[in-house]
């Protein structure tokens, strides 16, 4: 059973770097909007193709 | 991009191809058959979007989600020039002299979907100026840095010419830096005691299991270090506001939390140096983690309500034009940069920006913001014109008085300003209840203490108290209320109405008096066509006649007249010699005879209608009488209102004839009409008595909707009023406003169910703990078991609010 003596502080150690990341995060501001970016990660990030927008064409 | 792929102009014919609006007359583009548009604006977009490469928009816009309802585009008028003058940079731009740029944030108008992001921002791919650009679309606020020397008015007309219309922000940097602030910090207490509590946990699961000797101590102790964090920091709040309250001399919700989990923690701390495994480290950081969660989630469901209120608070600056005697021209400004004795220009459909007098020119104007009444007044030169009514007819040129919080409109802004701050917090059931509870709590626990103190010793007394403290905790009632709140908020404003507050609800439960405004809230606020009579037997095509000379109207009878016959399909003849006697009416020939039409004298007034003739030569050939009509919706809703116990009042700047009629069409007894009411008069009526709710429009409501208990402005609402009312209504009518009080009442009745279970579980808790049968592995039992019932039954709702969630998302 002595193994838990290595076990537990790596479960915890894995958990702190959980918290620190998620700390790390709202400080960074990820959590401030969270409406737009879930929308703006739908949209291809292709630069405008004018080639075939005329509207006349359409 | 395929021609295949534009479904959204086969889908329906009718559908205007840039807004989805029903196309009612066809707009189209000369060259192009197979897109139809329900007014110019659209179809200036529309082109603009093709000819720039980005009709991919559409596309997405058919694919992508959208957040609100749309409507169609005004066409642009503004230059947005007054955005080049240094005193409009100095307050609204950020400057960066690294990066050479400067940035601007924006309110935009119409902001609805998927595309709208994308268009947006792309921008900096259709404007070199544009070095970045960035959409909240939450908010509607748009952040664009750009090259410094970069013109603003070019990117704000680029913007508008999208179809989106900007309203610059001021730079309010230090309050949205605190805001953010706080919404990390209160993000980072949740996220930290989540982690604990589930260590904490994961020990004490193997504590209850049976761990034992060396293994015991040693999880005894982590779980201890594990909850300190939570104890120290993530529940600091509730500390503060218990202090806080404690010192006013207020019972509070947090109190008895704050104590359980200062007590439980020392005790906890003794147990654990004694060698005994006694602690409630794990329903107490459970607690603080639930606790933080569901505050947090109706803090977020208040936000958006204040939000789009917010929204509203900028179209009252504009731009307008200020005549320069050094150029001899009038200047683009924008209106908060007027002063005294400037002389300006208002066109036609703008509105009046300042006080002042009228010094050139002659138009009817709109003053029902400020008085009320419906019809449109004639303003001379030399009369007074008021800041926030509209132009409606000519271009005038007046002199400036009076500007911002000078004017008429400014001085009931400020009042409005002071009494919010002043307005008293409301003493819900729920604080009544538990306040009630936790002095009963301190008491029991008081009781507790001294009775097994004497029969049983001390240390027995004080482990009793402590696990009475912890079991009856009122976690169920300080969790469940906010959910329950936070979810009707969120329901009201998925239907279109945004509370500002979450004690508006159990106000609308409480109110006993509802007051109605006339004008734009019971009524349309426009007039139309109410009686048609041709006196003429003669075949002439009469409607024809008065649409074709009603087009080029444009006093607001004539107007209102031709759109009520264009939404008819009336058709037009060519008119020749085509005249406006200014304030009298029109007259031009068709086929070849001359027609008239004018307003007519007293001996034709019917009852309560004004009254307008068409007059061939000589003789009147058709009577029309026009009137605002009411609201289809408005007797529905005065019927369900006397059903729920309130009584209907209407209060109106109007005259009485109008004010009766419209009484007596719904009912409403002769004694609860109030008219001629001016705004001051209103808030002194709404101020004399209590429990009751105001429904209005126009800034004459303004004040009374901040003083009453409940101020529900509708849609179309003035900003003053949106900034006045704790409730607005955003889908057209009143029809929403029954919504709003079942919704209420459902709600209320929710929470007081959810009172009584937890009532329920801290009797047995209470009863249990002071004789001994608590023990942590109970508590750690039994209390998620109290939450999570009052959760199902939050959550699982009444009847009714099921049936709605069900209506709403069908709607949606």
């Amino acid at each position: 059973m002595s193994i838990i003596y290595i076990l537990a502080p790596i479960a915890l150690f894995l958990g702190l770097f959980g918290v620190a990341a998620f700390l790390w995060a709202v400080n960074k501001g990820q959590f401030d909007d969270l409406e737009t970016p879930a929308n703006r990660m739908l949209i291809e990030d292709e630069p405008i193709n004018k080639k075939n927008n005329k509207g006349k064409e359409l | 991009m395929e021609r295949d792929n534009h479904t959204y102009v086969t889908e329906s014919s009718l559908a205007c191809s840039h807004c989805g609006e029903k196309v009612i007359s066809e707009f189209k583009n000369l060259d192009d058959n197979l897109h139809v548009f329900c007014c110019s604006g659209c179809r200036a977009v529309f082109n603009i979007l093709s000819s720039k490469g980005l009709s991919e928009y559409y596309e997405l816009k058919q694919k992508g989600p959208t957040f609100r309802a749309r409507s169609p585009i005004k066409e642009v008028q503004e230059s947005y020039r007054y955005m080049d003058s240094k005193e409009f940079e100095e307050e609204f731009a950020n400057y960066d002299s690294t990066t050479k740029t400067k940035s601007v944030r924006f309110y935009l108008e119409g902001i609805h979907c998927l595309a709208c992001l994308w268009l947006l921002e792309k921008l900096p791919e259709i404007n070199r100026d544009v070095k970045s650009s960035r959409l909240d679309l939450s908010s509607s606020v748009f952040h664009v840095t750009v090259d410094e020397k970069s013109y603003l008015s070019n990117i704000a007309r680029e913007i508008a010419e999208l179809g989106y219309p900007p309203h610059p922000l001021s730079s309010n940097a230090d309050l949205d830096a605190l805001e953010t602030k706080e919404n990390r910090k209160d993000l980072s207490r949740i996220g930290v005691s989540a982690f604990c509590a589930m260590n904490i946990m994961l020990y004490s699961v193997s504590l209850y299991g049976g761990a034992s000797g060396a293994f015991a101590s040693k999880f005894g102790w982590t779980t201890f270090f594990l909850s300190l964090p939570v104890m120290l920091y993530s529940a600091i709040p509730f500390y503060k506001n218990a202090w806080s309250t404690l010192k006013k001399g207020i019972p509070s919700i947090d109190q008895p939390v704050a104590l359980a989990l200062i007590v439980g923690t020392i005790a906890g701390f003794i147990e654990l140096l004694q060698g005994k495994n006694e602690t409630y480290f794990d329903s107490l950081s459970v607690l603080v983690f639930l606790l933080l969660f569901s505050r947090y989630i109706l803090k977020k469901a208040q936000k958006k309500g204040l939000d789009s209120s917010l929204a509203g608070s900028f179209f009252g600056n504009s731009q307008t034009r200020r005549w320069n005697p050094d150029k001899g021209t009038f200047e683009e400004i924008y209106s908060r940069f007027l002063k005294k004795s400037d002389l300006i220009k208002v066109m036609p459909g703008e509105i009046f920006p300042a006080d002042g007098v009228m010094t050139k020119g002659e138009t009817y104007a709109d003053l029902s913001l400020l008085s009320g009444e419906s019809t449109p007044q004639q303003l001379n030169v030399n009369q007074n014109v008021f800041s926030g009514t509209t132009n409606l007819t000519n271009p005038v040129e007046m002199k400036v008085d009076f500007t911002s919080h000078e004017t008429r409109l400014g001085k009931i802004l400020e009042k409005i300003q002071t009494d919010r701050s002043e307005k008293s917090p409301l003493l819900t059931t729920v604080d009544k209840f538990s306040h009630k509870f936790i002095i009963s709590l301190f008491i029991l626990s008081a009781i507790v203490l001294a009775i097994n103190w004497i029969l049983l010793g001390a240390s027995t007394a004080i482990s009793r108290t402590l696990s009475l403290i912890i079991v009856t905790c009122p976690c169920a009632l300080a969790l469940a209320t906010p959910l329950a709140l936070s979810r009707s908020l969120n329901l009201a404003a998925k239907a279109g109405i945004i509370i500002k507050s979450f004690d508006v609800i159990e106000r609308i439960v409480r109110a006993k008096k509802i007051f109605f405004d006339k004008t734009g809230t019971l009524t349309y606020g426009t007039l139309s066509i109410d009686t048609w009579e041709d006196l003429t037997k003669i075949d002439v095509p009469t409607k024809e006649i008065i649409f074709s000379l009603e087009k080029q109207s444009k006093h607001p009878v004539g107007v209102s007249i031709y759109s009520q016959l264009k939404e008819e399909g009336t058709n037009e003849l060519p008119v020749t010699d085509f005249f406006e006697h200014a304030g009298l009416g029109v007259s031009g020939t068709i086929n070849g005879q001359t027609y008239q039409i004018k307003k007519l004298d007293q001996n034709f007034k019917q009852e309560n209608l004004n009254t307008v003739g068409l007059f061939r030569n000589d003789d009147l050939l058709t009577i029309i009488g026009l009137k605002d009509s009411l609201r289809p919706e408005a007797r529905d809703l005065i019927g369900k209102i006397r059903k729920m116990n309130k009584s209907p009042y209407i209060v109106s700047g109007d005259n009485d004839e109008n004010v009766s009629r419209i009484g007596s069409e719904l009912g409403v007894n002769r004694e609860n009409l109030y008219s001629n009411y001016s705004p001051e008069e209103k808030h002194q009526l709404v101020s004399s008595s209590e429990d009751l709710i105001m429904i209005g429009d126009g800034a004459n409501d303004a004040m009374a909707l901040q003083k009453s208990d409940v101020g529900i402005a509708v849609s179309g609402s003035v900003e003053v009023s949106l900034r006045a009312a704790d409730v607005y209504i955003t889908t057209p009518g009143i029809k929403s406003i029954s919504n709003l009080m079942e919704l209420s009442s459902e709600t209320i009745k929710l929470i007081k169910r959810n009172l009584i279970i937890s009532i329920f579980y801290n009797l047995i808790g209470a009863t249990a703990a002071s004789m001994g049968f608590i023990t942590p592995l109970t508590a750690a039992i039994l209390m998620p078991i109290s939450s999570l019932t009052v959760l199902y039954s939050t959550i699982y709702g009444t009847g009714w609010l099921r049936r709605w969630i069900k209506t709403t998302e069908v709607t949606l």
